[in-house]
């Protein structure tokens, strides 16, 4: 387990962009894999299987969210507000100024990722974490190596089109 | 001319905007594990596996018919406790009592003096 809890939960870490989060999911993906460990066939490797599990439940966990953001502002509508949006990690500043902004442009990133189909959004996310070859991203996906590169190429150009069309309509 | 510089100045500065938006990604550090980490999750999966040692027994099924007969019998006692006799009837008579006296009294019964004054005639 030791070889890969940090690799577990730096992978949660990239998806959630939460640390207390990405811990406590990389806590359910251990469970699961303690409970589960019997059904698992070598068919993968095991690390794969179990960076499979925490893709799915990250990705799980980001569904989770994005119905309770939907949630919320329907009862920001009917006047039934109750607490503020989640907290989410953004670097360090010592000038408020660019603490904030650095935290609006998270909000824009999760938004814009968010907007991703969910393989688009593994494939990219996971290149962009060392560790990850294209291959091992095929296999927790269960594609090909030349698919995840057409995915990550398609990732960046979703997101990239979707950050302009957002800072066009920010001017 | 004047125009399309200022397109193009706006355009550069949206493309550095997303740039940098994207760039997050990158400079993302990489977390330490909490040192409680693996204490936590032992804690976790132990206490997992007491409450499934505890739920093993649990038959849903059953809990499930248990639970309706309880409300069965619940709603039988019920009718039963709301459905007594004596005390309809007792409540009736006293009804049919007050009935009797309040049109029985001689200031309400002028049919039968209107009959006696017909009879005296």
């Amino acid at each position: 387990m030791a070889e890969h809890q940090d690799m577990v939960v730096n992978t949660c870490y990239r998806f959630v962009m939460n640390r207390e989060d990405a811990e406590d999911l990389a806590q359910e993906v251990f469970i699961e894999v303690h409970r589960s460990l019997d059904r698992f066939r070598e068919e993968s490797k095991l690390s794969t299987w179990i960076y499979r599990i925490a893709v799915t439940k990250s990705l799980d966990h980001l569904r989770r969210l994005k119905r309770k953001k939907r949630f919320s502002s329907l009862k920001r509508i009917i006047g039934m507000d109750d607490d503020p949006a989640d907290a989410i990690a953004a670097p360090d500043r010592e000038n408020p100024a660019d603490a904030l902004s650095d935290q609006e442009r998270v909000t824009v990133l999760r938004d814009a990722l968010d907007s991703l189909p969910d393989n688009q959004k593994t494939a990219f996310l996971l290149s962009k974490q060392d560790g990850y070859s294209n291959q091992e991203i095929a296999d927790i996906l269960q594609t090909t190596v030349p698919a995840v590169e057409s995915l990550v190429h398609r990732a960046k150009k979703n997101l990239q089109s979707r950050l302009q069309r957002y800072y066009d309509s920010d001017r | 001319m004047k125009a399309d510089n200022k397109m193009n100045r706006s355009m550069a500065e949206r493309d550095a905007e997303v740039m940098k938006t994207l760039k997050i990604l990158d400079d993302m550090p990489r977390i330490e594990v909490h040192h409680l980490f693996r204490a936590r999750l032992l804690q976790r999966i132990e206490t997992g596996e007491s409450r499934r040692a505890i739920a093993g027994g649990f038959n849903p099924r059953l809990a499930f018919f248990s639970l309706l007969l309880a409300i069965n019998i619940g709603m039988g006692m019920l009718m039963i406790t709301h459905r007594d006799p004596q005390s309809v009837t007792a409540h009736g008579g006293a009804t049919a009592e007050s009935y009797s006296d309040d049109y029985g009294g001689p200031a309400l019964s002028y049919y039968e003096q209107a009959a006696d004054s017909q009879g005296n005639e």
